[in-house]
């Protein structure tokens, strides 16, 4: 699944030969909705539900036709508008929110009861999914138990928006036979199909300021990027690196007044020869509610000097040289590692393109802002790429639409042995740097991948 | 706050998913759809009275008038000729198989006792006959023959010992209850007299004249409250046809000699399958008024019926107003007018015919506004809710009157044959606790909170559509589902029917009267056996009323804090003991002409108790009051024994409510005796028996003090610090747990033998270490093995009581557990002063300085706070302000100098809206200071105060800047730096334009402090999600708007702080957007 890492070496060279870099323009117009401005908290989270179920329900609805279009032709199957309509005896399929009831979701009342004296303070947990949990699913009209195995089959996750095929039970529950989600949109624009697209390159986690944050490692890649180490092909293929997503926790906000020095210098190098893009992420100096706002340009003030430095807020939707991408620091899928047994983050991450989503379990779990009459982090388009950042390890599949394509295997669409077709999507689960010393490039046209290990 | 520690994996489930789950496990069970089954289960075919036994539990009984039915031959039929109807009993119950029974009991006649005068034979009785019926006939016109006999017989009077000779009563026997009020008059008044040849003045005191019909007849007749009856074949009449009176399913007519009463054990001790049905309503009120019957419709009305003693209700339905979507698991009945579904609901009660009607303060509120309702709107058929047809059911006043529970008026609504059971005033009969509305009683019993929709939104709601009212519907269901759930989870019923069997009373009895009746009922029943007649006092007449008496005193604690174990010696039972003891009772109470006249000798005929009172022995005469002691506390001990061998889970509970409601019952006796307003005072026995007990108390200490002391071969003087009413504690001056232990077991049997049985002094705990603060006020760690201790303990400690803030129970609570068991008092301080800084440094949670108190009604007197505030609230918004009956929250706030209290309550949310500054200064000296300085004074000494409450933690002190009146309007709010709090020059806030984070002497450190406000933002924006999904959790959805405004939720105030926290975080984070 990974390339090999590249022999490194220095190249004595480097500067003599200077070559002219690709610069891989980056869009933010999709991002605009994570740019908080005059921020109200008047409101409540139903806003948010509300706007996804409506967002999400057209796609849901098509995705359910086709593929459960067969069966209602035979008219055994028929949609049903609301929840509340649903009726005994008859085998239906319902649009609407799922929500997980799980005991061990961390509960404030609990915290509070603490905090007061009265009870023992919860434990924190790695996982909540328990036996106990129950599935819904609801939507503006009223809520309905789901059971049946194939729940388990499907990891399910609160804040969803699905289609369930099934019938009433005798017990007032639905007996799911069948779900669909939304499914990626269609291609907006098909990639280029040729060799000699842009390469982009992601690293996650320097943690500046901690005492493990590997600065010999780091000043490597950094020289590794500006061309200064490796071979020849190397060089070849820097020079087509047109940008750097520095994904998240940059700097470790408890050490700030060592890390902030030492982040700003590090990437103000490295903007000089590469442009530079960061994202905020959990341990980072920033605001830690989901949109993350980007970390203000003035905390790096020698990197904010170099035009191609930019800092963009977590999550981020974008347009790079003309592939959209979709990068988060890692909190959605972390968050939603929780609900489900195993530890399987690819198959997860490959979820959220299912889902057409990558933060379901906001608000509910992970904590974001009240947003009145939209849900942005529904994905606004078909992405080239969907980067996961500060993840444990190193995982990448090829994601080809599955919702549409029934027949298809999903375990077959794991390797990159499949070539990838114009409407395929790279998933990346990106490590923390001080973990794994990894730099990935993606070859945005191609979907190629190389990974370079430092140190 | 929620439950102390609940099991981690019980699912917080939502209620409607919980009305599914019900659903799911009722299908499994094999039950019927409930949707489709009400009634009862039919019986097999026709009954057949003279071939089937009758056997079935009686729940309810009443008095009514019956003609004799035919076929059945009534003693004294003859004299009853000529008046068709005669008085009856109706008993109502339901057989093992839950079919519903009414049974009318015949040919019982009330009767009183009065004494014969001397020389009065039998020969004489027709002129007494004659004379009282001539003026009975006055009182009573329609009653041919009032008198049906009088009899003599030989009795004794309860009260006093007359040497144990019998004396000539005559039992007069009247052919209607009405009738025994006046006939006893005219005997009190002393105008009963045989004039002729005969010449005959009566007494002027009857006996057993006043105990109801009812009640003389389940004496008579061995019926005990909630007891099963049997009806042999061909001993009763099965009524069929136009004879029937009553909805139940088995109709009968019985002679009173041919019913069988079951003594509640073995097979008996059962409890028939009652059902219970639980229902709340809601009606749609206008904005700022209390909904009105005569104007404001009733919308919905919610029902759960369950049979008692299985988990789950098997009906679930709501009747609704309007069109309502359908609810998972339930029954929902939609109708388009009023009428109609007061109609359709009262036909639907009479169909599942409930014997339990059960609910959340229906007699007040529900009931009455049903009734008032379907009145308004002329819903004639709509009040027949009892169990006999024709009857009307109509809400009376009531005006209960207890020593125990003090004056309450109320209403009350009986239905005939069923038990209405209002938890209401249940819950604040039988705990205390700091609020009785739902949410609280369920945050209390069952830890969860409950949604709280108020009734300004129901309208709303009810106006909207399908999907609203369908909302509504699952918050009526929830309300109708919790009283059935506290119900199973106090055990009420099973509690409550033990009571009701060991006392002999209906059940009723226990919710509608007081005390007193349950000890009479056992008087009475003990005194039929004995030949004993029980005067009818006039109420008060006994004694004279200011006659007081000296309660329990104590030794005089001597305070401070014990960090050596200390041992608890307890009378087990003291009072009731004491009487066994001693022999007091009415019976043998004994006057000095008594005593000469029998030539009684003191010690061994008769004891003088430390009041002076004599008491014969037992030798002489066992006394009554004893003798029913002694059943109960050997009845307890029974069922105890039974309840450790018994596996079942719903007979354990039985028989733990039936050891409850014994304890119970031989403790009241003695106050039954005190109570001077009472039926049958005898303050001899009550004085003598709190005098008994402080003898006791000071010996006890005088034995320990002397016997364990140094000389003795102890290892150090042991002395009594406290005692109280039954308990001693004593310091053996022994640090080791296990010595004192042994100590402690072996003074109590010491002591023990220098008193008379069945008094026992019991060695039961160890208190380590101890804080004494007074008289009936500590805490200390409770052992009962050397090896682990039990609980913290405290008594008299300011805790519960509701017109304190909840912050000074947490401090109090927080202090004592460092104190006792963490042993760490320098912690305990610390704590005080983190709390102290923290409250005037305004950053204590509003909800912990909310205080609370009923609107009782409009017109007080005096200003009170809370009133002054809901007028001031009903001025801003009639629609939210507290209406009469609820509780008006309040947090004291800073007023001008001079400020009379009442003008310093304010409501949480105004304070929170207008950042109102909190006079936390008062929460300091009022509320914190005297219970802190209580509990801390024994361990810090004279320096308490200055200590605790004065130092540099209460220097720093901030306070709100206000948003709304007075100066605000004129000042002009300056923004000032982030960093140094400096104003900064040239920026107005007030005009909108953005201001700088911070000055320009600050901005070198612009990171760091850019990195505080970060934070402080992150925190917030936390804190307002966490808060805002958990509501959205407890409501059980996620696509509408929280509504919920249950005050008694911890979380109530915290998340309407954090919406204004949070903003105001995220907006000074925005200022340093100009500051770069």
């Amino acid at each position: 699944m990974t390339a090999p890492s590249t022999q490194l070496h220095h190249r004595a060279d480097a500067a003599s030969q200077p070559q002219t870099r690709t610069i891989a323009n980056l869009d933010l117009t999709a991002s605009a909705p994570f740019l908080l401005k005059d921020r109200t908290y008047t409101q409540q989270y139903a806003n948010l539900y509300f706007s996804r179920l409506q967002k999400l329900r057209p796609h849901v609805v098509a995705a359910a036709n086709h593929k459960w279009g067969s069966v209602m032709e035979r008219g055994t199957v028929r949609h049903v508008e609301r929840v509340v309509d649903i009726r005994p005896k008859s085998t239906v399929w319902i649009v609407g929110t799922l929500f997980c009831e799980m005991p061990l979701k961390p509960n404030i009342l609990d915290d509070i009861a603490s905090e007061y004296g009265s009870a023992l303070p919860p434990p924190h947990r790695e996982k909540i999914y328990s036996e106990k949990d129950v599935v819904m699913l609801e939507d503006e009209y009223g809520r309905v138990r789901l059971e049946g195995p194939l729940l388990t089959d499907y990891s399910v996750v609160t804040g969803t928006v699905a289609a369930v095929l099934g019938s009433e039970n005798a017990q007032g529950g639905f007996d799911v036979l069948d779900l669909c989600y939304a499914g990626l949109p269609p291609l907006a624009s098909p990639g280029l199909e040729s060799d000699d697209g842009p390469w982009v390159g992601f690293v996650s986690g320097f943690r500046f300021g901690v005492a493990d944050a590997d600065l010999l490692a780091a000043q490597m890649l950094s020289d590794y990027v500006a061309g200064e180490l490796g071979c020849d092909e190397d060089l070849d293929l820097l020079h087509r690196v047109g940008r750097i997503f520095v994904v998240g926790n940059v700097i470790e906000a408890e050490h700030v007044e060592q890390g902030l020095p030492e982040a700003d210098a590090y990437l103000a190098q490295m903007a000089a020869t590469v442009p530079v893009t960061v994202l905020p992420g959990p341990v980072d100096p920033a605001t830690h509610v989901l949109p993350q706002q980007p970390m203000h340009p003035s905390l790096f003030a020698q990197a904010s000097k170099h035009s191609e430095f930019l800092s963009v807020p977590n999550p981020l939707f974008a347009q790079c040289a003309g592939f959209p991408i979709a990068v988060t620091s890692g909190q959605p899928l972390d968050d939603l590692f929780k609900y489900v047994p195993g530890d399987d983050r690819l198959a997860l991450a490959r979820r959220m393109l299912d889902w057409r989503h990558i933060a379901p379990s906001a608000p509910d779990t992970l904590w974001c802002y009240p947003y009145v009459d939209d849900d942005p982090f529904v994905l606004p388009e078909r992405p080239r790429l969907l980067v996961v950042g500060n993840q444990p390890e190193f995982a990448t599949c090829i994601y080809e639409d599955l919702t549409n394509t029934d027949t298809a295997d999903p375990d077959a669409m794991d390797t990159d042995d499949t070539p990838p077709s114009p409407s395929s999507v790279r998933v990346l689960l990106l490590p923390e740097f001080t973990r794994a010393k990894l730099l990935v490039l993606v070859n945005l046209a191609t979907l190629a991948i190389r990974t370079i290990h430092f140190g | 706050l929620p439950g102390s520690s609940q099991p981690e994996l019980v699912p917080r489930s939502t209620f409607e998913d919980h009305l599914e789950e019900l659903a799911l496990t009722q299908t499994r069970a094999g039950d019927v759809d409930p949707k489709l089954t009400w009634a009862r289960p039919a019986l097999d075919g026709p009954w057949d009275a003279a071939t089937q036994d009758l056997v079935f539990q009686q729940i309810e009984a009443d008095e009514s008038f019956s003609p004799c039915p035919a076929g059945m031959q009534l003693p004294y039929a003859s004299k009853l000729t000529r008046t068709p109807m005669h008085p009856a009993l109706r008993f109502y119950g339901v057989t093992r198989d839950g079919h519903s029974v009414a049974c009318h009991v015949h040919g019982f006649f009330p009767y009183i006792y009065i004494p014969a005068p001397q020389n009065f034979t039998d020969q004489h009785i027709p002129m007494l006959v004659d004379t009282l019926n001539r003026i009975l006939r006055q009182e009573k016109k329609d009653v041919d023959t009032p008198v049906l006999a009088i009899e003599s017989t030989q009795k004794e009077s309860l009260m006093n010992f007359h040497g144990n000779r019998k004396s000539t009563f005559l039992k007069v026997t009247l052919a209607h209850p009405k009738l025994v009020p006046p006939l006893r008059r005219q005997f009190e008044t002393g105008q009963v007299r045989l004039d002729g040849a005969a010449h005959f003045t009566f007494a002027t005191l009857t006996y057993e004249a006043n105990i109801a019909y009812l009640l003389r007849y389940m004496i008579d007749a061995d019926i005990a409250g909630m007891a099963w009856l049997e009806l042999r074949h061909a001993t009763y009449q099965l009524r069929t046809g136009a004879h029937r009176e009553t909805t139940a399913q088995i109709e009968v007519d019985v002679l009173a000699s041919n019913v069988i009463a079951h003594e509640p054990v073995d097979e008996w001790a059962a409890m028939a399958p009652l059902r219970i049905l639980s229902f709340d309503i809601e009606c749609a009120g206008r904005k700022g008024a209390f909904p009105d019957p005569k104007i404001d419709p009733v919308i919905q009305i919610a029902n759960m019926v369950t049979v008692q003693g299985e988990t789950q209700p098997f009906i679930r339905n709501v009747f609704t107003l309007g069109s309502c979507a359908a609810i998972v698991g339930s029954d929902v009945r939609s109708y388009a007018s009023e009428a109609e579904l007061l109609l359709a609901w009262s036909e639907f009660v009479q169909e599942c015919d409930p014997d339990i009607v059960t609910g959340y303060n229906i007699l007040n509120f529900d009931w009455t506004y049903l009734l008032d309702r379907a009145a308004t709107l002329k819903v004639t058929s709509f009040p027949y809710f009892g169990r006999v047809k024709q009857v009307k059911t109509e809400a009376k006043d009531a005006r209960f009157q207890s020593r125990a529970f003090g004056a309450r008026e109320s209403k009350t609504v009986a239905l005939d044959g069923r038990i209405v059971l209002d938890l209401l005033p249940l819950m604040q009969r039988e705990h205390k606790l700091r609020s009785y509305t739902l949410n609280a009683v369920c945050a209390h019993f069952l830890g969860e909170q409950k949604e709280d929709v108020h009734h300004s939104i129901i309208t709303e709601l009810q106006n909207g559509n399908d999907e609203t009212r369908r909302r509504l519907a699952v918050y009526c269901l929830k309300d109708a589902y919790l009283p059935q759930r506290l119900l199973d989870k106090l055990m009420c019923i099973i509690n409550q029917s033990e009571m009701a069997r060991v006392t002999g009373v209906p059940f009723n009895y226990l919710l509608s009267r007081g005390q007193q009746i349950k000890v009479i009922s056992q008087l009475y029943r003990k005194a039929k056996g004995h030949d004993l007649v029980i005067p009818a006092f006039k109420t008060g007449d006994a004694a004279p009323v200011d006659e007081s008496y000296e309660g329990a005193t104590v030794i005089e604690p001597v305070r401070g804090y014990y960090d050596v174990p200390i041992a608890t010696l307890d009378f087990a039972s003291l009072y009731p003991s004491i009487m066994m003891a001693h022999n007091l009772c009415y019976t043998t109470l004994v006057t000095k002409p008594v005593i000469s006249a029998l030539k009684l000798e003191e010690g061994t005929d008769y004891v003088t108790t430390p009041m002076g009172d004599c008491f014969v022995t037992a030798t002489q005469r066992k006394g009554l009051l004893p003798a029913i002691l002694e059943d109960l506390i050997g009845a307890r001990k029974r069922a105890k024994a039974d309840l450790k061998k018994e596996t079942d889970p719903f007979k354990k509970a039985v028989l733990d409510g039936r050891q409850l409601a014994l304890k119970i019952s031989a403790n009241s006796v003695y106050g039954f005796t005190g109570a001077t307003v009472g039926k049958l005072p005898c303050l001899e026995v009550s004085s003598s028996v709190t005098a008994f007990g402080r003898d006791m108390i000071e010996r006890t200490k005088q034995l320990v003090e002397e016997r364990y002391v140094l000389a003795n071969g102890y290892p150090a003087n042991a002395h009594v610090i406290y005692g109280d009413t039954d308990s001693v504690m004593v310091k053996f001056g022994v640090s080791d747990l296990a010595k004192v232990m042994a100590l402690g077991k072996e003074a109590a049997e010491y002591v023990t033998k220098h008193f008379v049985r069945p008094i026992q002094l019991e060695f039961e705990k160890v208190y380590f270490p101890y804080l004494l603060i007074n008289k009936k006020r500590y805490a200390g760690l409770y052992w009962t093995r050397p090896d682990e201790w039990d609980k913290m303990d405290t008594k008299g400690i300011e805790t519960v009581r509701r017109d304190n803030a909840p912050l000074v129970a947490h401090v109090i609570d927080t202090c004592l557990r460092k104190i006792l068991m963490d042993r760490d008092v320098e912690g305990a301080t610390a704590f005080v002063k983190n709390t102290i800084a923290d409250l005037l440094q305004n950053k204590v949670d509003m909800s912990q300085l909310v205080i609370s108190k009923a609107l009782a009604k409009t017109d007080y007197a005096g200003k009170q706070a809370h009133v002054e505030l809901a007028d001031r609230m009903r001025k801003r918004d009639p629609g939210s302000a507290p209406n009469v009956g609820d509780r008006v929250a309040y947090v004291i706030v800073k007023a001008s100098k001079g400020a009379a209290a009442y003008e310093k309550a304010e409501d949480p949310i105004y304070v929170l809206e207008h950042n109102i500054p909190i006079d936390t200064r008062y929460y300091l000296d009022n509320q914190l200071a005297k219970p802190l300085v209580r509990i801390f004074e024994p361990i810090l000494g004279e320096s308490t105060e200055s200590k605790l409450l004065n130092g540099d933690h209460t220097r720093t002190v901030i306070v709100a800047a206000p948003t709304t009146g007075g100066l605000m309007k004129f000042a002009v709010k300056t923004a000032t730096c982030l960093g140094c709090k400096a104003p900064l020059k040239g920026t107005k806030a007030a005009t909108g334009a953005p201001t700088a984070a911070v000055c320009d002497y600050c901005r070198p450190k612009l990171p760091v402090l850019y990195q505080k406000q970060v934070a402080a933002a992150n925190t917030a924006e936390e804190r307002y999600a966490r808060l805002w999904t958990q509501c959205q959790n407890c409501q059980g959805s996620l696509h509408m708007d929280v509504l919920c405004t249950s005050r008694d939720c911890p979380i109530f105030y915290m998340r309407k702080k954090v919406q204004k926290d949070v903003k105001d975080a995220t907006d000074a984070l925005e200022r340093f957007e100009y500051s770069w």
